[in-house]
């Protein structure tokens, strides 16, 4: 007894130190693979007031581009209410009546506060949380294109994993033809993201328009980005194709946090159908 | 005088993690250039800090960064690591010429560098293999941990000829 607490004592900073780095291990690896036992993190009721400082003082010096973003954003949408108003119009139809299906998905506007693109998995942190009406799950788009998913909330912010994550994938479609792949991210180019699972007799162009196919967190026909490369690797029945992001993610300034209305039921739905299959 | 100390490190503390929090965590050179120059703080703790301190104060500093990061225990990894190295390099370095203080005006340039090339280097390079987290980009990790220490121990030589140049001292 008195050898081992000789022992200790001798090796009493090697020991701290191994414990220290024992600790920091088992935090980093739980943070990796439980993304929701984390508690300091950036939502961090404490990091993130001080991290909303930090964005307040860097948006001044990014208020041109986001008040040019927000002015096109603003267009479109007017463009967009124009065309629909009209084709209704022409065509005599009866507006559909449901509102729940009218208000299938609400929209909230939120700041981002915290962002990086230069990681495995990229975290952005926004200024609204539970409070606001944020759950776990919501898909978050900018008005350029779709950013992530939300995968943390707290009371007064949430952490969402974008688009810049190892474990990115999205069910997308081919604005031309329809078809339908999946989007991951290639881990290097944070405009750059690749897409899988469209196999070589369906025809891909360079420059053929990307959205989201409406099977995922989110709503159908948001834009995604542009093929900018396809490549046919001998051997193999799929193309290797990458994506130009329509979102520059490394410039985000504000995002919309959709909620899906239906999205419970749905799933709720999609689940007893599952139990159902497998009885 | 211990108070003085006492007073002078918090305040350093607080001036690195408002400097690393608010700038130099956006700071990203070509995309190989990172900077983590709150590392200084620790690395110029004073010299005859406990090294048991120097380990706790590793962890807490690495800590926090890694709160504000979101890449809980990276950070705290390096810096425990570099603080356990703190004393051995010290010890190898003051081989040659005996060393009192950690100051860039009395032990010249060339010792500073040596001290703060390597463990610097130590420090970047952890927290990319552990961001990493697996082999195959080993040498993009290894080209981020030069690039990134160099960048770092250039800023942090900027910071030190700044405040804490000789003319400052002979004026106080």
């Amino acid at each position: 007894m008195g050898g081992l607490l000789y022992l200790i004592r001798k090796y009493q900073l090697f020991l701290l130190f191994l414990l220290l780095e024992l600790v920091s291990f088992g935090l980093l690896v739980q943070n990796n693979y439980y993304q929701n036992a984390v508690f300091f993190n950036s939502a961090n009721s404490f990091t993130g007031t001080i991290l909303s400082w930090s964005s307040g003082l860097r948006e001044y010096f990014n208020l041109r581009q986001i008040n040019k973003e927000l002015a096109q954003d603003n267009v479109q949408m007017k463009q967009l209410l124009a065309r629909v108003t009209q084709k209704n119009e022409q065509l005599n139809i009866k507006p559909i009546q449901d509102s729940i299906i009218i208000n299938k998905y609400t929209y909230t506007l939120a700041k981002v506060i915290n962002n990086s693109t230069n990681k495995i998995n990229n975290i952005i942190t926004i200024d609204k949380g539970a409070k606001h009406g944020i759950k776990k799950g919501m898909a978050v788009i900018s008005p350029t294109g779709i950013v992530g998913k939300v995968i943390q909330v707290k009371q007064n912010f949430s952490t969402i994993i974008s688009l810049l994550s190892s474990k990115t994938n999205i069910s997308v479609q081919i604005k031309r033809n329809g078809e339908l792949a999946t989007l991951t991210w290639g881990n290097r180019n944070p405009r750059i993201a690749k897409l899988n699972d469209i196999s070589t007799n369906v025809k891909v162009q360079v420059n053929d328009t990307i959205q989201t196919s409406g099977y995922a967190n989110f709503p159908p026909r948001l834009m995604v980005g542009i093929v900018k490369k396809v490549r046919l690797i001998p051997e193999k029945t799929f193309y290797e194709i990458e994506v130009e992001l329509s979102t520059n993610l490394s410039s985000l300034a504000y995002v919309y946090v959709i909620q899906d209305i239906l999205k419970l039921e749905q799933d709720e739905l999609e689940a007893e159908t599952l139990e159902e299959l497998t009885e | 005088m211990n108070n003085v100390v006492l007073i002078r490190q918090t305040g350093a503390f607080f001036a690195y993690l408002f400097l690393q929090i608010f700038f130099f965590r956006h700071l990203d050179l070509f995309g190989v250039a990172f900077c983590f120059l709150y590392v200084n703080f620790l690395l110029f703790l004073p010299i005859n800090t406990d090294n048991r301190v120097l380990l706790f104060a590793g962890f807490f500093v690495g800590f926090f960064v890694d709160g504000f990061d979101n890449t809980l225990g990276i950070h705290a990894f390096a810096c425990v690591l570099i603080m356990y190295f703190r004393p051995f390099l010290l010890h190898f370095l003051s081989d040659r010429n005996e060393v009192y203080t950690l100051s860039l005006s009395e032990n010249g340039i060339f010792w500073y560098l040596q001290y703060t090339l390597v463990l610097t280097f130590i420090h970047h390079f952890t927290i990319f293999l552990l961001q990493q987290f697996n082999i195959t980009y080993f040498f993009d990790t290894l080209l981020k941990g030069v690039a990134s220490a160099l960048l770092t121990t250039v800023l942090g030589l900027l910071i030190q000829y700044l405040f804490f140049s000789p003319l400052v001292k002979n004026t106080r």
